[in-house]
C-alpha cells in the first residue's frame, strides 16, 4: 500500500516538474518561432541562444508588485488563477506516456494512473477549466475582463460539445474509455487514419478549447485589452499563463494519445516518441498563431454549431454504419 | 479510508448545499453549487460508479453551472435580495416542501432497507452498477424504450426553445 502511494507520488512530482519545465521552454519556443515567421530575430540575449530567457521572465514576474483591484471580489480573484492552473495540469494524470518499464525489480507503468473512465476524466477536468477564466473575469469587476469571461463561457461550452462528439468515433473503435486501451488499439493503424474527420474536428475544437488563435476571443488584445486577465499582475498573471500553456501541452498530449498512436513508434524509446509527437503539435499550434487571423465572434459561434457539430455527429453515424457492416 | 472519504464528502456536500441557498451573491452561490456537485461525484466514486461520477462533473458541474454563471454575469446581478422579495406564504411553502422531501429521503433510507432487505439494494448487488459497460447495457437493452421517449422529450424542449427565441417576422 505504502509502496503504491510512494510510486504514485514520485510519478506525479516528476510529471509536474517536467510539465512546468516544458511550459517554460514552450514560451521561449513560441517567441522564437513567431519571430522567425515574422522575419525577426527573437530573444537571444539571456544565455546562449536566449536559452535562459524563460528563467529571467519567471524571476521578473515573481518580483513584480501584486495588485488586487479595490473593487474586486478578493476571494474569487485569488481562487481563479489557481483553478485555471490546476485544471490544466490535472488532466495529465491519466495520459499514458510510455509502456511499462522495470525499475529495481518493479514493473512501473509510465503514466500516473490508468483509470477505467480516463477519457471521461479528461473531459470532466477540462470542463472545469473554464471556471478559472469565468471567475477571474467576474471577480476583477471591470468591463473588459467581464466581456472576455462571457465570450469564453459561451465559446468553451459550444466547442466542448464538438470535442466530445468527435472523440466518440475513437471510443467506438477502441471499445474502451481507458486511454491505455486507446493506445493499445492503435498498434497497427493510427486512429487519425481511420478517423480523419473526427481528427480534424478534434484539432479545430481544441484550438478553441485552449483559447489560441484563431479562436482567442476571450483575450483578444486589440478589442479587450487583455481579456479576462486584464486586471491580473505578478504571479497571479503568471499562473493564468502557466495554465494556458499547460493546457496547450495537455491538449497536444491528448491529440497524440487519441489519434497518433500515443507513445508507439519504431527505433526510439516510447517516451521519446511521445515527446516528439507532442512537440510537433505544439509547433503546429504556434505556426497557426503566426499564420491565421482571428475569427469574428459570430463567425466563431456559427462555425462551432453549424459546421463542426453536425460534421462530428455525421462522423459518429458513419463510423457506426461501417462498424456494423464489417462486423 | 472509504468511510473517512464518505464522511468528508457528505459534510462537504451538505455545507456547500447550505451555502448555495444562504449566499447573497449569486456568483458565490454558483461556486458553492460546483463544490456540492463535485462532492456528490466523490460519493458516486466511492460507490464504484465511475461513469456516473464523470457524467455528474461533465454535465452538471461543467456545462449547466457555466450556463447559470453566463446568465448571472449577463444580467450583472450583484445582490439577489434586491430582486426577490420572499413573503411569509413563500417561506411557509418552502418549509413544507423541505419537510416532504426530508420525509421521503428518510422513508427510502430507513423503511426501504427493512422492506426490501439489504441484499436487494442496487448498490449492494455488485460494484459494477455505475460503470460505462453496465450503464450502457441497461440503457440500450433493458430501458431502450424509455430512453427513446426521453430523447423525444428533449427534442421537443429544443424545438420549444428555438421557437421562443425566433424573432417575429
Amino acid at each position: 500500500m505504502l509502496e503504491l502511494v510512494l510510486i504514485a507520488l514520485v510519478k506525479s512530482v516528476v510529471v509536474l516538474v517536467a510539465l512546468l519545465l516544458m511550459v517554460a521552454y514552450l514560451t521561449l519556443m513560441e517567441r522564437v518561432v513567431i519571430a522567425r515567421i515574422q522575419v525577426r530575430v527573437g530573444p537571444n540575449r539571456v544565455g546562449p541562444f536566449g536559452l535562459l530567457q524563460p528563467i529571467a521572465d519567471g524571476i521578473k514576474l515573481l518580483l513584480k508588485e501584486d495588485v488586487i483591484p479595490a473593487q474586486a471580489d478578493k476571494y474569487l480573484y485569488v481562487l481563479a488563477p489557481a483553478l485555471s492552473f490546476g485544471a490544466a495540469f490535472a488532466t495529465f494524470a491519466v495520459i499514458p506516456f510510455g509502456d511499462t518499464v522495470v525499475l529495481w525489480g518493479r514493473r512501473i507503468s509510465l503514466g500516473i494512473a490508468d483509470v477505467n473512465v480516463g477519457l471521461l476524466y479528461v473531459f470532466a477536468i477540462s470542463s472545469l477549466g473554464v471556471y478559472g477564466i469565468v471567475f477571474g473575469a467576474w471577480a476583477s469587476n471591470s468591463k473588459y475582463p467581464l466581456l472576455g469571461g462571457l465570450r469564453s463561457a459561451a465559446q468553451m461550452v459550444s466547442y466542448e460539445l464538438c470535442l466530445v462528439f468527435s472523440v466518440v468515433g475513437v471510443l467506438m473503435l477502441s471499445d474502451s474509455t481507458s486511454l491505455a486501451d486507446v493506445v493499445a488499439g492503435q498498434a497497427k493503424v493510427w486512429y487519425a487514419v481511420l478517423q480523419p474527420v473526427g481528427f480534424l474536428v478534434f484539432l479545430m475544437a481544441s484550438f478553441a478549447e485552449v483559447n489560441r488563435l484563431p479562436f482567442d476571443l476571450p483575450e483578444a488584445e486589440n478589442e479587450l485589452v487583455g481579456g479576462f486577465h486584464t486586471e491580473y499582475s505578478s504571479m497571479k498573471f503568471a499562473m493564468f499563463f502557466l495554465g494556458e500553456y499547460g493546457s496547450m501541452i495537455t491538449t497536444s498530449a491528448m491529440i497524440t494519445t487519441l489519434y497518433l498512436g500515443g507513445w508507439r513508434g519504431p527505433f526510439f524509446p516510447p517516451v521519446v516518441w511521445f515527446l516528439i509527437k507532442v512537440v510537433a503539435f505544439l509547433f503546429f499550434f504556434i505556426w497557426v498563431r503566426g499564420t491565421l487571423p482571428r475569427f469574428r465572434y459570430d463567425q466563431l459561434m456559427k462555425f462551432g454549431w453549424k459546421v463542426l457539430l453536425p460534421v462530428s455527429i455525421a462522423n459518429i453515424l458513419v463510423t457506426g454504419l461501417v462498424l456494423a457492416w464489417t462486423s | 479510508m472509504t468511510t473517512l472519504l464518505f464522511v468528508l464528502g457528505s459534510i462537504a456536500a451538505i455545507v456547500s448545499a447550505l451555502s448555495v441557498v444562504t449566499r447573497r451573491n449569486p456568483v458565490h452561490s454558483a461556486l458553492s453549487l460546483i463544490v456540492c456537485l463535485l462532492s456528490v461525484a466523490l460519493l458516486f466514486l466511492l460507490l464504484g460508479a465511475q461513469f456516473v461520477a464523470a457524467i455528474q462533473v461533465i454535465v452538471y458541474a461543467g456545462a449547466i453551472v457555466v450556463l447559470f454563471l453566463f446568465v448571472v454575469m449577463l444580467l450583472n446581478v450583484k445582490d439577489e435580495s434586491a430582486v426577490f422579495h420572499s413573503g411569509i406564504a413563500q417561506k411557509l411553502a418552502a418549509l413544507a416542501l423541505v419537510f416532504v422531501i426530508l420525509v421521503q429521503v428518510v422513508l427510502v433510507a430507513v423503511a426501504g432497507a427493512t422492506w426490501l432487505g439489504k441484499e436487494q439494494w442496487l448498490a449492494a448487488t455488485g460494484l459494477s452498477f455505475g460503470t460505462v459497460q453496465s450503464v450502457g447495457r441497461e440503457l440500450f437493452a433493458r430501458y431502450l424504450f424509455q430512453f427513446e421517449v426521453v430523447s423525444v422529450l428533449l427534442l421537443v424542449a429544443i424545438v420549444g426553445a428555438v421557437t421562443l427565441v425566433k424573432k417575429k417576422q
